[in-house]
């Protein structure tokens, strides 16, 4: 059994006197898609920049998000800074955000972007670049690509702009993929393209997918492992193995609170597991 | 008020509290000392006994200004609580119920706001007289635009907000919501302006005094002391400094305080 | 006779938009319409229209019968005394500077249902039907949570006991824990008053629990509208079966 292409021990982050994330500990399995589930306040966005070396210099950071390579490297992201910070982000860890909308340059246009992402980590020639960016555009679902690559953001729906972010976020080849509520924003028929989309590039490219989200229901549905995050420590781990089981009362009431499956109009009488 | 505080707020309040109780105690304590005149020590200058110097008729400087205080102080404060009425009043019905009235209010103020304060100020104490009562009014009348368009657009913003929506859903009218919801959470900005317009005042009715079209002699006023200092000035250098030092204080402790509440 | 009723609604915006174009429903005492819809299609716009806190260009809105499209004055604050809404952000729909009790008293005042006196018992009352501590009535909107904010709102809308209320989006902001306990209030509340409800969500599984009728909305067109089961179960528009299938896909293992 592999080990896993990325392990977090006790991850604190504080931002002035607020504690953001107060000890998390999970592992990524290699090629697989593993969820973090946490509600407003949970501290999972956060988690989320910690390991995409994306959190401001001014916050302060203990513990150990450990990161393995393919090729067996082992990088302590936590310790990156400047110039080996920029590589590891894009070439090994890409990161998709939540708002496409405002995580794209409105004054510039998608393809070119994709372009700029491609040429961020290696040199290729300008006819090569735009050709893997169309590529990457084609992979990702687009279907009309070269309308796609020459309109400028506001031109897309929702949906397309965060396929545009996937590819850039795919432009260098990375082998994990962090997915910060890339959903949320979309309405759900698009929802289930997106999460659609993340599991088949997971298995053409053999990505890792971290996808972070509130939605219990979305993150079960293609997870291997769902890690529950609340105020700032990682609650419980749910395993599709053991058909997703939980111990204890958060995650059990997180479970109880879907309403699929349920009867309409009847009472879900979930209690508030809240100390 | 912000934590960071330099020197400056706190020194403005405390001054302004010394103004303040000025204002309020002087009259009562020292009207007599105002205006008992000591012909043994006319054009004195400061010393122990009259701390700020004394006037051609021999009365105290210090008393003269505490006592005041009041009048230009008053004024200020009574003037800008005339605008603030007016002003709220204006550009609250513009920026709530919009349309021809928003647009009819705002032509008033625009017209308003093309007239050089001052000399229209001018024109009415002409017409009018001096006297403090007219002094107020004339100011009070004239101020009130600035506070019509903060009101207005903090108005406007507000409006659209869920809570306002709220409340016309659960059944308020205009006047309710104007007077419950939109001005309470309007009035942040308006008090920057009302202290402000507060230190403009003391400055207008200083200067309207100092003209001799303000508050009449002998009732002290910041403005028609230092009216008085100007004849004396080349031998009595301290019935001019004071006063105005006075004032330029005054006017400066509100502005700092108004930056501050911003 | 339905108790609300909506004919043929349309509305278009300043710069074009047509956020409705002829919305018709009806809606029976005691009974639920769930309106489901992305962004855009006209959900919010039929809740505040249907309202009268915006102006249809043409339709008509039909309350126990009687045509309030143009009505003003009494008739139109004994509609509102009658149907009320709660909007989906629970913070923003509350006056900042408003204590709890304020807010609640502000229904009863306008409607002269209270007498100063015992507006302290009629909020205390209010309170406690939406399951919170009376205690809460001194506090400001800021220092309560998400559920309590819209727990607040919920019992101000229902303080002139009326006989629809329009949820728009009412629990789609809310962690998904305190979204079931607030369903279930709203269910609760529906059995003990046959409050009629308007349930406005994007979120069909939230359409699905709450409603007996469905309406679909898409782009300001309704796409179908007709019973739960019917609608959901036996889509015939192309649009509700993407929907559908959407939900489906994110059904437990």
């Amino acid at each position: 059994m592999t080990r896993p292409i990325l392990e977090i021990r006790d991850l604190k982050v504080s931002f002035g006197s607020v504690e953001a994330v107060r000890g998390v500990s999970f592992a990524v399995e290699r090629g697989s898609f593993t969820s973090l589930v946490g509600e407003s306040g949970s501290g999972k966005s956060v988690t989320a920049l910690g390991i995409s070396g994306l959190l401001p210099v001014s916050a302060r950071k203990e513990g150990s998000v450990l990161f393995r390579g393919r090729d067996g490297s082992e990088v302590e992201t936590l310790a990156l800074s400047g110039e080996t910070l920029r590589i590891f982000r894009g070439s090994k860890v890409g990161t998709i955000f939540q708002d496409p909308g405002s995580s794209l340059n409105p004054v510039m246009r998608a393809g070119e972007q994709v372009r700029e992402a491609c040429v961020a980590h290696r040199s290729l020639t300008g006819a090569e670049s735009s050709r893997r960016a169309r590529e990457l555009l084609g992979s990702v679902g687009i279907g009309e690509t070269e309308r796609v690559y020459r309109s400028y953001p506001h031109e897309l729906s929702g949906g397309q702009r965060q396929r545009v972010m996937i590819a850039m976020a795919l432009a260098s080849d990375p082998e994990l993929l962090v997915a910060d509520e890339p959903t949320t924003a979309l309405d759900s028929s698009t929802e289930a393209l997106i999460v659609k989309l993340l599991d088949d590039l997971r298995r053409e490219r053999s990505l890792s997918v971290l996808f972070i989200t509130h939605d219990l229901g979305l993150a079960l549905g293609r997870s291997g492992q769902v890690f529950i995050l609340r105020a700032g420590r990682v609650e419980e781990r749910l395993v599709r193995a053991e058909a997703f089981a939980a111990r204890g009362a958060y995650a059990r009431a997180l479970l109880a609170a879907r309403l699929a499956g349920r009867p309409p109009k009847t009472f879900l009488g979930v209690s508030d597991a809240s100390s | 008020m912000t934590r960071n505080k330099g020197a400056g707020p706190t020194l403005s309040l405390i001054w302004l509290g010394l103004v303040a109780a000025a204002a309020v105690a002087a009259p009562l304590l020292w009207t007599e000392s105002a205006a008992r005149m000591d012909f043994a020590a006319v054009l004195a200058p400061p010393s122990a006994a009259h701390p700020l110097g004394t006037d051609p008729l021999g009365r105290d400087l210090l008393a003269r200004l505490a006592c005041g205080a009041r009048v230009s102080v008053g004024v200020g404060v009574v003037a800008v609580g005339l605008s603030l009425l007016i002003g709220t009043f204006v550009g609250g019905a513009a920026g709530y119920f919009g349309g021809w009235r928003d647009r009819a209010l705002m032509g008033l103020t625009d017209v308003m706001l093309c007239f050089p304060t001052l000399f229209l100020i001018l024109a009415v104490i002409a017409v009018l007289g001096p006297g403090i009562w007219n002094v107020v009014l004339v100011i009070g009348a004239t101020s009130w635009m600035g506070t019509a368009r903060l009101v207005r657009a903090e108005v406007l913003s507000l409006r659209e907000r869920e809570f306002i929506l709220a409340a016309r859903a659960v059944g308020a009218g205009p006047i309710r919501i104007l007077r419950t919801h939109l001005l309470p959470n309007a009035l942040g900005p308006v008090l920057v302006s009302a202290v402000l317009g507060v230190a403009t005042a003391v400055l207008l009715e200083s200067g309207l005094s100092f003209l001799g079209l303000g508050v009449q002699p002998p009732t002290p006023s910041w403005g028609n002391l230092l009216t008085d200092g100007k004849a004396t000035l080349g031998v009595a250098w301290w019935l001019t400094l004071f006063p105005g030092l006075v004032i330029l204080l005054t006017a400066l402790a509100a502005n700092c305080i108004a930056e501050d509440l911003r | 006779m339905p108790l609300l009723e909506a004919r043929a609604l349309s509305k278009r915006y300043p710069g074009g938009v047509l956020a409705l174009d002829g919305v018709s429903f009806a809606l029976e005492t005691g009974r639920t319409l769930g309106v489901v819809g992305e962004s855009g299609s006209g959900k919010s716009t039929l809740a505040r229209v249907v309202l009268r806190l915006l102006e249809p260009d043409a339709g008509q809105v039909l309350f126990e019968g009687r045509d309030i499209t143009r009505a003003s004055g009494r008739a139109l604050a004994a509609f509102r005394r009658k149907a009320q809404i709660v909007f989906q952000d629970p913070f923003l729909s509350l006056d900042p500077r408003q204590r709890v009790r304020d807010i609640l008293a502000e229904p009863l005042l306008v409607h002269r249902l209270a007498a100063r006196p015992e507006l302290r018992r009629r909020t205390e009352e209010l309170l406690r039907r939406v399951e919170l501590p009376p205690g809460l009535a001194g506090r400001f909107p800021r220092e309560l949570s998400g559920g309590e904010c819209q727990r607040v709102s919920i019992a101000r809308a229902i303080a002139t006991d009326p006989g629809v209320l329009v949820c728009d989006e009412a629990v789609s902001s809310l962690d998904a824990i305190v979204r079931v306990q607030i369903l279930d209030l709203f269910l609760r509340l529906q059995r003990e008053k046959n409050v009629s409800y308007v349930f406005i969500s994007h979120d069909l599984e939230v359409v699905r629990h709450m409603s007996d009728d469905v309406l679909v909305l898409k782009d300001g067109v309704v796409c179908e509208i007709g019973p739960r089961e019917a609608v959901l179960g036996a889509p015939t528009h192309p649009y509700t079966r993407e929907l559908v299938a959407a939900a489906a896909s994110k059904a437990l293992v």
